[in-house]
Parts: C-alpha cells; sequence; structure tokens
C-alpha cells in the first residue's frame, strides 16, 4: 500500500519535472556569443514622401524643404524631393548645405496666373561643402524658388534649382554622421583627422562612402597643409563588405604601387569608427594582401595602436603654478614644488619634458627656459606699442608658437626649438587681436580664440610651409557658431576642443566640448566659479583655474578621470600639460 | 552529329539501365513482400508509425509556433502601450508651434523608443505624421515604411486612439533585405505610432524545433521498424526452420526433426511438428515395406511359376502333336491350351521384366547405334502380322546414320511394341514410321490411323493392363505389359516416350532419346502431333481467334 502510494508520487513528481523552466540552479557567467554585431547607436530617419494633390506653392517649397533633407534612394540621390521639382532629372545636389538656425515664414509672391515665388529667409549657422567640410559662418541666408503650375494645375519648383540644401540643425544630426578621415602629417608618422560630413544613405553605403572619401584625399580646406596619403593616384575600391566585425576592402589594382603599410594604417584607423568593425582584411584586386608587421592577413585595431594621434593615451604628468609664483607638479594628492625656482606665469611645456616656455606678468615677454637646469635658453619681447603675448603652445617637434596681440591686430611668432625666435610672415589673422593660440600635437592644425565683429570666435586654421619656405599658419574657419565668446581653449582629443566660453543668454563663462569637425557642441559640467582658463591632454583629466567670486585667490581644479567630479587645489593657478 | 548520335545513344542505353535496375528493384520488393512476413511487417510498421508520427508532428509544431507568437505578441503589445505611454508624455509637454520643433519633438520620441530596443535590436520604431508637408513621419535605423502593411494603417487611422492593433509582415530594410515580422500600431491624437518587431529569433527558434522534430520522428520511425523487425524475427526465425524442416520432409528426408528450445508456442508447433514427422516415417516405412514384399512376392511367383509351366507346356505340346487323333472336342481344347500357354508364357515374362524394374534391377547395355538399323530390324519383325492385318508399313528415314548411344535390345523391344500396338489398332490402313535427328537428340514416331485415343487416355495409355476397350477380351492382343515397360525402358535411357491421338484420327507414338547416354533431353527432332493434323487445326484457330475478336 505504502509503496504504490510512493510510486504515484513519483510519477506526479516526474511528471511535473518534465515542464516548465529552472527554478534554481548554478551561478554562471555569460556572454551573449560572439555572433552578435555590435549595433550602431539608434538612428532615427525621416519618411519623405510626395506632394499632396492641389498643395498652395508655400506648402510645395517647404514639403520640398522637408524631403530634401532626407537622403533616399539607392545613393542618397533624394529620389522623393524630387517629384516636388518641374525637372526631376535636373537637379544634381551633392552634400552642400546651409545650416539654418531659424527660418522666418515663407515669403510669397504672386508672378500672374500659374506663376507664383516663394522666398525662404532665415539665419544660418554655417555650411557644409560639396566635400563634407563644415565652416561656421553665422548670418543671413535668403533662397528663392519660382513655381509654375503644370499641366494638371498642380504646382511645381521650376527654377532657380537650389545648389545648397536647406537643412536644420536637427536635420544634421540626423542625417549626417561626422567622422574622421585619417592622413599623414607632411614630415612625421604622426596621423591627422580630417573630419568631414558623410550622410546615412543605407547601412552599406556609409563604409563605402568613407573608404572612397579617404581614397580620394583630404577636404580642400586641409589639402594645403601637406598632409599625405599613401594611396596612389588612381586607386579606387572595388568593394568594401563588413560582416562578423571584419571589414574587407578590396582596392584596386594602382594600389599595388602605395606603402602597404600606411596604407591599412590609414585605412584601420578610419574604419575603426564605426562600431561594427574590429579587424580588417585588405585585398588588392581580390586577393588577400599580408602587410608587412602583421601577422596573416588580419589586420586588427591593435595592430596600429601606435600611431594613435592621441599618443600613446596614458594620463601625462601636470604642471602648476604654486602659491609663491614657482613651477610645481601637480600629483594625486596636490602640488609638489620640486621643482627648481622658476617664476613661470602660463607655462608650457614641451612633449620632451625638458623645457618650459613662459610669459612674464605683463605678458610682454615669453622666456624659453630648460627644465632641469633653469638656463634661460632665449627670449622674445613684444615689438610693439601695447603687445602683449597669447599663453605660449609647442608642437611636437619642439617649435614654441605664441602670438603677440594688440587691440588692432597680432602677430605670430615661432620660436624654433625653443632658441632661435622669427616672426612668422603668412599670419592670416594679422587685422585681428588673439586671445589663445593652441597648435595640435601632429603640429598641422592651430586653434585660435579670435575677435571677429567684436565677438572671441574660435577658428581653427592650417599650419604649413609657404611657397617662400617659411611656416604659415592661414586657412583660418570658424568651426561654431554656437559659442557667443570663447576665453581659452585646450586641445582634449586630436579632433576635439575644451573651451571655456558663454552661449547665447548665459554671460558666466562655462565648459565646452567642440568638436572640430563643426558637429554640435555639447556642454560639460564646470566646477563652478569664474572658469579663467583650461588646460587638457588626450587621456589625462582635464584641468581648469577658476576663481569664486568675490575671492581673488585662484584655483586649479582637476576633473576626476572616473565621477563627473572636480576637485580643487586652493591657491595654485596656469596648469599645463605638455604641449 | 557522330558524337550526337553516339551520346544519345549512350544515353538511351544508360536510360534503359537504369530503368532495368528500378523495375529490377520493384520485382524484388515485390517478391520480398510476397515471400517475407517480416518485410511486411517492418514496412507496415514503418508506414503507419510515419504516418502517426507525422501528424503528430505537424500538430506539435502548430502548438509550438502559436504558444511562441502569442508570448510575442503579448509582448509587443505591451511595449506598445508602454511607448505610446512616453511619447504620450512627451507630446504633452513639447512646444508644437512649428514644423520644425514638432519635427524635433518626433525624432527624439522615436530616438528614445528606439533607444529602449537594446543593443540586440529587438523592434524598430515608426512613427507617422500627415499634417506635415514633404515628410510622412520618422522611422529608426533602416526599416521602410513599407513594412506596415497598409491595411494596418487604415485600421489605425481610422479607429479610436490609444486602441492597439497587429498583424504580421515583412520587415523590408533599406539595403533591400527582408525578414518575417510582428507588426503592431496605435494612434496617438493626429500621430500614428507602430513598433516593428522582426521574427528572426522566432523563426530561428522554430527551425531548430522543426529540425529536432524531424530528426526524433525520424529517429523514432526507424527505431519503431527496427523493433518490429526484432519481434518479428524472434516469430519469424522458427517458422522459417519449420518450413525448411517441411520442405526437407517432403523431398523425403524423413529423419528431419525441428529443434524445441522453450515451452511456448513455437516449442509447441515443433513438438507437434516432430510428432508429425514421426507418425509420417512410420507409415511411409511401413507402406515401403509392405509394397518390398508385394514385388517380391510377384518375383518369386512368377518364378516358382515357371518351372510348373515348363513341364505343363511340355505335356501340352505332346498332346498338340498328338491332337489329330483325339476326336474333335479335344483337339480343339488342346489348340486352345496351346494358344493359352503361349499367351500365358508371354505374360510371366512380362510380369518378370516388370518385376525386375520395380526392383530396381535394369540395367543399360549401351553401345553406339544406327537407329535406322534398329527401326529396319523392329519392321522387318512385324511385317508378317502386318500383311496379315492388311497394313502396310510406310519408312521415312532420313539419308545418313543417326548414331546414338542406347541399349539395343530394349530400343527394339520399344519398338517392336509400338509397331505391334500400330497393327493391331490399325484396322488395315497404312502405319507412318518416322526417323528424326538432331544435334543432341533423336526421334522416332511410329503413326496408325486407326480409331484413335479418346482424350485423356493419351497417358493412361501407358498404364499396366489398361485397355482401350475394357469390353475387348483380354484373349485378344499383347499381355496388357508392353506400353508399361516400354515407358520403363525410355525412361531408363533419360528419353520420352509420348502418346497422342484423337477419335477418327489415329495416333501416334513417338520416342525420343538422347544421343549421348546420360545427357538430359531438352527438346525432340520430330513434332508429337503429325505435322498434317497440325495443318488442319491452323486454319479453324485462325477462324475462332477472329469470330472472337
Amino acid at each position: 500500500m505504502r509503496s504504490r502510494v510512493l510510486a504515484v508520487l513519483a510519477a506526479v513528481f516526474l511528471a511535473g519535472g518534465c515542464v516548465g523552466v529552472p527554478q534554481g540552479g548554478r551561478v554562471l557567467s555569460g556572454s551573449a556569443g560572439g555572433t552578435e554585431q555590435p549595433v550602431d547607436d539608434p538612428y532615427v530617419r525621416i519618411i519623405p514622401v510626395g506632394p499632396e494633390r492641389d498643395a498652395t506653392p508655400i506648402t510645395i517649397v517647404q514639403g520640398f524643404r522637408t524631403a530634401s533633407s532626407s537622403f533616399d534612394g539607392l545613393n542618397g540621390e533624394h529620389q522623393v524631393a524630387r517629384t516636388y521639382l518641374a525637372c526631376s532629372s535636373c537637379w544634381r545636389p551633392g552634400v552642400a548645405s546651409i545650416v539654418y538656425d531659424q527660418l522666418d515664414a515663407p515669403g510669397y509672391h504672386d508672378d500672374g496666373p500659374g506663376h507664383a515665388t516663394v522666398t525662404l529667409e532665415g539665419t544660418q549657422l554655417g555650411k557644409i561643402g560639396a566635400d563634407g567640410q563644415y565652416i561656421a559662418d553665422a548670418r543671413r541666408f535668403k533662397q528663392i524658388f519660382r513655381l509654375r503650375q503644370d499641366a494638371q494645375r498642380q504646382w511645381r519648383i521650376t527654377d532657380p534649382l537650389p545648389t545648397e540644401l536647406l537643412l536644420s540643425r536637427d536635420d544634421v544630426t540626423r542625417a549626417f554622421r561626422t567622422l574622421d578621415l585619417y592622413f599623414f602629417a607632411p614630415d612625421a608618422q604622426v596621423l591627422v583627422p580630417n573630419p568631414v560630413f558623410i550622410p546615412l544613405v543605407s547601412r552599406s553605403w556609409l563604409p563605402t562612402q568613407l573608404v572612397k572619401q579617404l581614397i580620394g584625399g583630404p577636404t580642400t580646406w586641409l589639402k594645403s597643409a601637406f598632409v599625405r596619403s599613401a594611396f596612389p593616384a588612381g586607386t579606387a575600391v572595388r568593394k568594401l563588405e563588413i560582416s562578423g566585425g571584419v571589414a574587407t576592402v578590396d582596392l584596386s589594382r594602382q594600389a599595388r604601387a602605395g606603402d602597404l603599410r600606411n596604407m591599412s594604417i590609414q585605412l584601420m584607423w578610419t574604419l575603426r569608427q564605426l562600431r561594427e568593425v574590429q579587424r580588417m582584411e585588405l585585398r588588392i584586386d581580390g586577393r588577400p594582401i599580408e602587410v608587412p608587421g602583421v601577422g596573416g592577413s588580419l589586420q586588427s585595431i591593435r595592430d596600429w595602436d601606435a600611431f594613435d594621434p592621441d599618443g600613446n593615451g596614458e594620463p601625462q604628468p601636470a604642471y602648476v603654478r604654486i602659491g609663491d609664483g614657482r613651477l610645481g607638479h601637480l600629483e594625486a594628492g596636490g602640488p609638489q614644488a620640486t621643482l627648481p625656482k622658476l617664476q613661470a606665469a602660463h607655462p608650457a611645456i614641451s612633449y620632451d619634458h625638458r623645457q618650459v616656455a613662459s610669459l612674464n606678468r605683463a605678458a610682454d615677454t615669453v622666456t624659453v627656459t630648460d627644465l632641469v637646469g633653469g638656463a634661460v635658453r632665449t627670449t622674445l619681447r613684444a615689438t610693439s606699442k601695447g603687445g602683449r603675448f597669447t599663453p605660449p603652445s609647442w608642437d611636437s617637434r619642439g617649435n614654441v608658437w605664441v602670438v603677440e596681440s594688440t587691440t588692432t591686430g597680432s602677430r605670430l611668432w615661432v620660436i624654433e626649438g625653443g632658441t632661435r625666435s622669427a616672426p612668422v610672415d603668412g599670419w592670416a589673422l594679422t587685422p585681428y587681436p588673439v586671445r589663445a593660440l593652441r597648435i595640435s600635437r601632429d603640429g598641422t592644425r592651430a586653434a585660435a580664440i579670435v575677435k571677429v565683429d567684436n565677438r572671441w570666435q574660435v577658428q581653427l586654421g592650417r599650419v604649413d610651409r609657404a611657397p617662400s619656405g617659411g611656416l604659415q599658419a592661414e586657412g583660418f574657419i570658424a568651426i561654431s557658431s554656437e559659442l557667443q565668446s570663447a576665453i581659452d581653449l585646450a586641445w582634449s582629443t586630436t579632433d576635439h576642443l575644451a573651451v571655456v566660453g558663454m552661449t547665447n543668454g548665459n554671460s558666466s563663462p562655462s565648459l565646452f566640448d567642440v568638436p572640430v569637425s563643426g558637429a554640435p557642441t555639447q556642454p560639460m559640467i564646470g566646477p563652478g566659479g569664474e572658469v579663467t582658463t583650461i588646460t587638457a591632454s588626450p587621456g589625462s583629466p582635464l584641468l581648469v583655474t577658476q576663481r569664486v567670486s568675490g575671492d581673488p585667490t585662484l584655483n586649479v581644479c582637476r576633473l576626476s578621470d572616473r565621477y563627473d567630479e572636480w576637485k580643487c587645489f586652493n591657491g595654485t593657478s596656469d596648469p599645463a600639460y605638455a604641449g | 552529329m557522330n558524337t550526337w548520335v553516339r551520346l544519345t545513344t549512350a544515353a538511351r542505353r544508360g536510360l534503359r539501365a537504369v530503368r532495368r535496375s528500378v523495375r529490377a528493384a520493384l520485382r524484388t520488393a515485390y517478391v520480398s513482400w510476397r515471400r517475407s512476413l517480416q518485410a511486411r511487417v517492418v514496412t507496415t510498421t514503418f508506414l503507419v508509425s510515419g504516418l502517426v508520427v507525422a501528424v503528430l508532428g505537424v500538430f506539435l509544431m502548430q502548438q509550438i509556433t502559436t504558444a511562441l507568437l502569442e508570448a510575442k505578441e503579448r509582448a509587443a503589445l505591451l511595449q506598445l502601450d508602454e511607448g505610446a505611454g512616453v511619447a504620450q508624455g512627451r507630446l504633452a509637454v513639447a512646444s508644437m508651434d512649428d514644423s520644425d520643433s514638432t519635427k524635433i519633438t518626433l525624432n527624439a520620441i522615436v530616438t528614445s523608443l528606439a533607444h529602449r530596443s537594446g543593443p540586440s535590436g529587438l523592434y524598430e520604431v515608426i512613427i507617422l505624421d500627415r499634417d506635415d508637408p514633404g515628410s510622412l513621419g520618422f522611422s529608426s535605423n533602416w526599416v521602410r515604411l513599407k513594412s506596415v502593411p497598409a491595411v494596418l494603417m487604415q485600421q489605425v487611422e481610422s479607429s479610436d486612439a490609444s486602441k492597439p492593433y497587429r498583424t504580421y509582415g515583412t520587415l523590408t530594410y533599406d539595403d533591400g533585405s527582408s525578414e518575417p515580422g510582428l507588426i503592431v500600431g496605435t494612434k496617438l491624437s493626429r500621430y500614428q505610432l507602430y513598433y516593428l518587431f522582426p521574427l528572426t529569433q522566432e523563426r530561428q527558434s522554430l527551425e531548430v524545433v522543426q529540425q529536432t522534430l524531424l530528426g526524433v520522428g525520424a529517429a523514432l520511425v526507424l527505431l519503431l521498424a527496427a523493433i518490429a523487425s526484432l519481434v518479428t524475427r524472434q516469430v519469424v526465425i522458427p517458422v522459417r526452420m519449420a518450413a525448411q524442416a517441411a520442405e526437407r520432409l517432403a523431398a523425403g528426408r524423413l529423419e528431419e526433426r525441428m529443434k524445441v528450445r522453450g515451452e511456448d508456442d513455437l516449442a509447441r508447433l515443433a513438438t507437434s511438428f516432430n510428432d508429425m514427422a514421426a507418425n509420417l516415417q512410420e507409415k511411409i516405412v511401413q507402406l515401403q515395406e509392405l509394397s518390398q514384399v508385394q514385388r517380391v512376392f510377384v518375383s518369386d511367383v512368377s518364378h516358382e511359376l515357371r518351372t510348373p509351366l515348363t513341364t505343363v507346356r511340355m505335356a501340352a505340346e505332346v498332346l498338340y502333336e498328338a491332337r489329330a487323333d483325339f476326336d474333335p472336342m479335344a483337339a480343339r481344347s488342346a489348340e486352345l491350351l496351346q494358344s493359352q500357354l503361349e499367351r500365358f508364357e508371354g505374360l510371366l515374362a512380362d510380369l518378370l521384366e516388370i518385376s525386375r524394374y520395380d526392383a530396381g534391377a535394369a540395367t543399360l547395355d549401351i553401345e553406339p547405334m544406327d537407329v535406322r538399323e534398329l527401326v529396319l530390324r523392329s519392321v522387318g519383325y512385324t511385317e508378317d502380322l502386318a500383311e496379315r492385318k492388311g497394313s502396310k508399313i510406310v519408312q521415312k528415314l532420313p539419308g545418313e546414320a543417326t548414331m546414338a548411344e542406347v541399349d539395343r535390345r530394349r530400343v527394339e523391344r520399344i519398338l517392336r511394341n509400338l509397331l505391334v500396338n500400330a497393327i493391331e489398332h490399325g484396322e488395315g490402313k497404312d502405319i507412318i514410321v518416322s526417323v528424326g535427328a538432331d544435334r543432341d537428340a533423336v526421334a522416332i514416331a511410329v503413326r496408325d490411323h486407326g480409331c484413335g485415343l479418346r482424350p485423356g487416355e493419351t497417358t493412361m495409355v501407358f498404364d499396366r493392363f489398361w485397355r482401350a476397350d475394357p469390353a475387348r477380351a483380354r484373349t485378344t492382343g499383347g499381355t496388357g505389359l508392353g506400353l508399361s515397360i516400354s515407358m520403363e525402358d525410355a525412361q531408363l535411357h533419360g528419353g520420352w516416350l509420348q502418346a497422342w491421338g484423337e477419335p477418327g484420327q489415329g495416333s501416334q507414338f513417338r520416342l525420343s532419346l538422347p544421343r549421348v547416354a546420360g545427357s538430359e533431353l531438352r527438346g525432340s527432332p520430330l513434332p508429337l502431333v503429325p505435322p498434317e493434323i497440325e495443318l488442319q487445326r491452323a486454319p479453324y484457330a485462325g477462324l475462332e481467334l477472329e469470330a472472337e475478336a
């Protein structure tokens, strides 16, 4: 009797155990499995639609503007927007666009039966060039559209066909990706980023277009900075496929003449911005190529880590001016006055940590001193009346760059090797006062704060050799129209600036991350108080000088690398990293 | 051209070979179906279990699919509900005074909803705004608006706010790829919100389940077939052994018995089979013994009768010689005695010969002979009798010698018997003796034109003491054993002796012998039915066939 009951219980237990999910068990570590690809962040697209029946001319123009903000069609040829035109195949727009801030109500003019004119007016922030280069240029713009009724009495745009798309800031963020093309600096194995706007047409279009633009060379703005590309002329992309984290780049025959190593470095650094690319296989004419220095035909991101344009990414030693005016180390705990007695305002440390360039209190003299012995190597005094120097900046070749600025103009000086100072002839900003100048680590670009139209603007310029052989800094373009005024800046990475500035309607200075590409600036949380200077280095915490209102003491504050938390050191000022 | 021909020929040959092998395989299958109980049971089990497993599998698959999709639908509707809530919250607080700010709000809604989808891309979001010229709304990632079926869109557009609808469709993407998907949608004031769930994962899971079911089903069916095969083997093997034993028993090996293992039904079958075989063997041995005794008795009687018969015959001859001195009554008795004694002697000789055959003591005395010569001699013996009966013996002999290895005495006896038989039943008409020969055999046919044989009598003529007319007295004619002995003689040579006859058409006897002693006879050089009868028959047969058609 008892055994029968037990058997029934066992049967019930077994039957119950057959169905169902586990309710307990071992603890396991789990990864999702290697098959899932890291997907790009969700991306939103506008769904364009053709003109409605019997729409008014203003609706037609508005519809056309909205529809043309979508790069639909196989190659982003704006298929839907073309349906608003009387001649749909006549229009050949590129990526050239006007980025507007505000669009006024459209103006309408009746030009007699069947004809009308619609005017779009507003304020622009800047323009995207046909090669994807952004130039900030805040001003008014005006686009005129003439319309005519077709045989079905429908309004269609006849002329002038716009050569530039009219996009809001929102449209640009949605329809474009800002990506860097990487080229080599003219005289060193250092990569220089060339940010471009590339429209998002389809999943496979973006990488192909990116590589095509890389092979096609830098934008017209950077071209004259003599950046080098390893791709021989005439090279074309035969095929580009990304699957399983591996990008297979198939180049045409002409690529055989190029330096495989340099081509791989450029391709890898350009493609690694796409999250789905982990490794790359280079092929020429369909055959896999083994690149010297890489095991096998698959190159990984790590293989070319040494060419990081941001250096090795390790935290750099920070320097600071302590209370008694001497230069000290900023350690984790606080400032350490271990260096020789060196009075140094606005110090700039060379990349080899051997020399320091500094200003005197009046900022009319630049002194280059040996960091170890304290011997003065050279001194540069202001040549014009009332001339004040900007804080000096080192490039990776060991030159000190400094601008002597008066209220009416400026002059660029370079102290070559820290010893021989000379004015630079080709200084494009001669008629403008300059508040700050920082040379990028690769030495090809200069970021400056320039007073244009009574506004302190952040501008980016090229540093290269003039045809006469001397150095020059020219081609300055504004990169952001969003900042109303800027106080100080620093290169936080090779394509981002950390800027202290003010926006519209906010007079107290705060911190901004400004991409040199022209992509939207992002505000950063500051330490509070009034921020006066900023220093940054790739991989190192941000340093700012801050003053609490009502208190004349300056404090250097450091951003914790783990949390958005600032730590301030009372009585210190003028922080500096190498550069 | 030539190659083409060769190719087609080769192809045709190949096709023929294939067809042949298929046909052979079908035939083999059919034969094993007919012959093998095991094959039948296994095939039936295979088919029936396959059907059952298939039905079960389809049912199971449907259940799993329904369960999976229902869960997905529930999750999708919940997700849509949540998303609609989020969107409504955002729409309520956003300033939507112009087209650009509306777009920014919608864009932000789609972005935040798509963000919730997570890294594995659970779903795509589409929000529609019918009022904005130039755009219909926003979509996340690369999904196309075409993915939302028009039916769903109409339904959502004409529905009350916040009532969710769902349907299945195909999600299409910008790069041209597509996948099956579940699409849910609802209306938010003047906007429409759609969630598009790719069903790739579900499809993969279902594929895995389907493959597993297929594999398990196939394994199950095969396993069942194997089990059926094993079980039937246990039954069929003893049955086969019984069949073999019975066959051997039938072939005369009476000592054959089945092995008895265990005490089951098959063991009982074996036991009863063995009992039966034992009984049978006993009876057969008894009968054989009895027949042996009889044969010996006949032989003994014949031998024993010979000596007194000789004495009686000598006495009867004395009486016959002296019959002139008797009165007519006694003289007639003496003559009768003499003639019946001769007959009795013949009968006795034949009986002895027969008993020799029965005892298996008959042997052949083989020598190569010209068959024509044998025929000539036999005819020579019987010509007198033929003349007396008024018949003429016509001989159709081949021109060259027809040699064969035969026992001359026995063949002559056969021929004599056939000739005498023909003369006796020939009613005075012609008797035709023909000889034919081919590479392997010789044949002699004796044809008469007497009253012939009735149907069925052609085999009975060779029975012992059989007579065509039972009313005929045994006093006339032969002993009634002649044709039996001839038959035995022919068979001793490995030859055939066959008869043909039809009422009113006469009869024909044909003796066929192999040329080389001991070789098997495959055919006869002469027809059994005389050619003239065959020729007469043919037209009628043709006519009958036509009438039938």
